[in-house]
């Protein structure tokens, strides 16, 4: 590696990188020569129609702007089990919130499928997401929700790709079919993709065949009982963030779908019946062009698919909607305020997209600091100066004719579609996974992108050049964490250590409390149902209702499909099951 | 310019741990390879390692530094637990470092457990490497260093107990620079 050389003389006058970010060469301008033999029809079509390159819908933001949705988290650290999620309820605050959506991100225990008493998980308690480990804890928090209002919430999970996701999935329909309310009515999305974990290294404590199955009988399950539920979305936000590149970000993504896709129609659901619902879900890098292309390809890439695969017809059903969440490492910790550009240029370049929705970054992401709702605020009324004082949501797809465009268009459809090509020549996706060949190309990629900072071949403004110098104050709104406490519900404890106790104890009086010959039956049908292969999300309903906790359902699968109750070996299975 | 922290002789030995169950592993394997290229020895522990199973794997391997990386907000808990085992262990004279996402606040408590470093992110790797270069060669070499140039270039040599560095002479009582200028931040 290099030494962290300074660019800032180096960068003052000319760009240091001329390539884009992911290393595809352009030249210095383009002309009609660059897009010879587009076809506007095949290739292009227009707003609204197939192949959707341009846009989904025709009149796009004149009919609904994108929705963006906000995460308000404390900087992966504390305290934030009573209140996060009630932010999202209760909070009017701030402007633009409306209040649709409840958010349940998974903490680390909840990510890997243990339960917070498991000893791994014990010191991580309540760390980067909250604390549920039951059915009991979700009713607690939707509590004061009437059954009207739970109707219209968005149950989401927006953050994390993990265990937590399908176990959640039961959690939510459990809960509505004890309050009583048809689950058609249900809505919500969920990451719950099975195979990037696994791509990534990521929350990968069970194995490829059980988190894969999840994944399918959460679309199977959905296709037939919640038609309004988004059951699983292949998400190559993560995916970025280890480091891949904009060709690898499409390939995987479609490359994941076909697999998820092909299972769930080898079970009898109709193609028709569910892919509308799977997000197309990218990362909002800071490249602007790869950014708006890569999107703009995806979306023809997989109506051509949608038709010459799957034999598709109808056009509802070949336009997935596209979601962004935007690049974390996009962001810096130093010079933070920095971040509210980037946030701008990046939200910009997907409202030119033309995409559904996006989860802005907060512009202090990299610090660890709390994310409360004040900090939010750039980020929302970034996304409000471009719908409404820019002009840019007027036209759909303004950018469609510029040959850069379209000719970078092109070339990440092209050169995905060769790697989607060679993924599908060595067995598909999940074989690419099990002979280790995919996640070692995404590893490659993460050490890439550092040496490429590190000797100086790409300029990070504030990292490795332009630092402001020491006597200049940019100034950084300071959060302590007593602000936690204007938080709607929010509790306060001395430090983690003594949170994490709270938490244990209530487990232990959980577990001690319930009825444990039920709680019994529902597991040991839930093994059963693992072993016969049968589809896991309504036996594991009737485990939830019934009182486990999701360590105990993820372990009653893993017995099913002959591996040890514990992914790290750490425990037994509860003695009760032996009686 | 190639750093050489290690000979023939002497290499450093680090332990690159993840300790816990959160898997953000970029930030580590990326350092680790930092590390290697630098001409240390590098052990990645992978994800999900109990602290305790981190304190085996360095007694095990005989390194000189376990270098921990935190990204799920856990570090003060974990770092206790670690703390407490190379206690147990008797592992006192393993230097212990860290970073990640780290509060100030929590910094400081860290720093008092005898945890150094605390990079976040954007630091540049040779103020990494340079520290614990550092580190090896004061506590565990018992060789003179002022900085971070002198701790990743000059020679190994055993017990030395005057090193050359920028045309001055270092002895242990030259003061030393700790890598813990945070140039960028």
């Amino acid at each position: 590696m290099g030494k962290g050389e300074d660019l800032t003389a180096k960068g003052q006058y000319r760009l240091v990188k001329t390539e884009t970010q992911s290393g595809i060469k352009v030249k210095p301008s383009y002309g009609p020569d660059d897009i010879e033999g587009l076809d506007y029809e095949k290739d292009l079509g227009d707003p609204g129609q197939w192949p959707f390159t341009r846009a989904t819908h025709d009149g796009l933001y004149r009919n609904m702007l994108w929705l963006h949705e906000n995460l308000y988290m404390t900087g992966s650290e504390r305290f934030k089990e009573t209140w996060i999620h009630r932010v999202g309820l209760s909070n009017p605050n701030p402007p633009g919130y409306d209040g649709n959506f409840f958010y349940n991100p998974c903490d680390a225990a909840r990510e890997a499928g243990v339960d917070p008493d498991h000893p791994m998980a014990r010191l991580e308690i309540g760390c980067a997401g909250n604390v549920h480990y039951c059915l009991r804890n979700l009713e607690d928090d939707l509590e004061t929700v009437p059954n009207e209002k739970l109707k219209t919430l968005y149950l989401c999970s927006l953050d994390a790709p993990s265990h937590g996701d399908t176990p959640r999935y039961a959690q939510h329909i459990a809960l509505f079919e004890k309050r009583g309310i048809p689950l058609e009515e249900m809505r919500g999305f969920q990451v719950n993709d099975g195979i990037h974990i696994h791509i990534i290294r990521w929350c990968d404590s069970n194995p490829l065949d059980l988190s894969f199955r999840l994944s399918v009988d959460s679309m199977e399950f959905s296709a037939r009982n919640t038609p309004r539920y988004y059951p699983i979305c292949p998400n190559m936000y993560d995916m970025r963030e280890t480091g891949i590149d904009v060709i690898q970000e499409v390939a995987f993504n479609l490359s994941e779908r076909i697999a998820f896709i092909d299972e769930a129609m080898k079970r009898g659901i109709k193609f028709e019946q569910l892919t509308h619902r799977i997000d197309i879900s990218f990362t909002g890098e800071i490249d602007f062009f790869e950014t708006i292309c890569k999107i703009r390809a995806a979306r023809r890439m997989w109506a051509r698919i949608a038709k010459e695969r799957y034999g598709c017809t109808d056009p509802k059903y070949m336009r997935p909607p596209t979601g962004i969440n935007m690049a974390g490492s996009a962001m810096t910790a130093q010079q933070p305020v920095n971040n509210i550009s980037r946030i701008a240029i990046i939200s910009l370049a997907c409202a030119l997209a033309g995409v559904r929705s996006i989860q802005p970054k907060n512009f202090l992401e990299p610090l660890p600091v709390p994310w409360l709702p004040g900090t939010m605020y750039p980020s929302i009324a970034t996304q409000y100066i471009i719908a409404h004082e820019t002009g840019v949501p007027l036209v759909a797809d303004p950018l469609g004719g510029s040959y850069y465009v379209e000719w970078l268009t092109n070339k990440i459809e092209e050169e995905a579609s060769k790697l989607m090509k060679e993924i599908e020549d060595r067995g598909g996706i999940l074989e690419c996974i099990r002979s280790g060949w995919i996640q070692g190309e995404a590893e490659k990629k993460a050490l890439d992108l550092q040496r490429e900072l590190e000797e100086g071949r790409r300029i990070q403004v504030g990292v490795n050049a332009f630092q402001i110098p020491k006597d200049i104050e940019v100034p950084i709104p300071e959060i302590e964490l007593e602000d936690l406490e204007k938080c709607p519900g929010g509790e306060k404890f001395e430090s983690l250590e003594e949170y994490q106790l709270k938490i244990l104890k209530e487990i232990k009086e959980f577990k001690e409390g319930r009825d444990s010959a039920r709680t019994r039956e529902g597991m040991l049908r839930l093994r059963e149902a693992s072993g016969n292969g049968e589809n896991l999300i309504r036996p594991m309903i009737e485990a939830y209702k019934a009182d486990a906790t999701t360590g105990e359902v993820m372990g009653m699968i893993r017995e099913g499909m002959g591996y040890s109750y514990d992914p790290f070996n750490a425990i037994e299975r509860p003695e009760f099951l032996n009686q | 310019m190639e750093y050489k922290t290690s000979d023939e002789k002497r290499k450093m030995r680090v332990l690159m741990a993840k300790p816990g169950i959160d898997t953000h592993w970029r930030g580590a394997f990326v350092i680790a390879q930092a590390l290697r290229d630098a001409g240390m020895e590098v052990i990645y522990t992978g994800t999900y390692k109990s602290p305790e199973m981190v304190l085996n794997m360095a007694i095990e391997e005989d390194v000189d530094v376990i270098a921990m990386s935190f990204m799920g907000g856990s570090h003060v808990p974990l770092s206790r637990e670690i703390v407490k085992l190379v206690k147990e262990k008797e592992a006192e004279d393993i230097c212990l470092i860290a970073g990640g996402i780290i509060r100030d606040s929590d910094k400081e408590v860290l720093q008092e457990m005898g945890i150094s470093g605390l990079y976040g992110p954007g630091t540049p790797l040779d103020l990494i490497v340079g520290h614990i270069a550092q580190r090896i060669r004061r506590e565990r070499w018992n060789q003179p260093v002022c900085c971070k140039e002198c701790a990743m270039f000059s020679p190994t040599q055993e017990n030395e107990r005057e090193v050359e560095c920028n045309g001055t002479v270092v002895s242990h009582d030259t003061e030393v620079t700790d890598c813990l200028d945070f140039r960028f931040s």
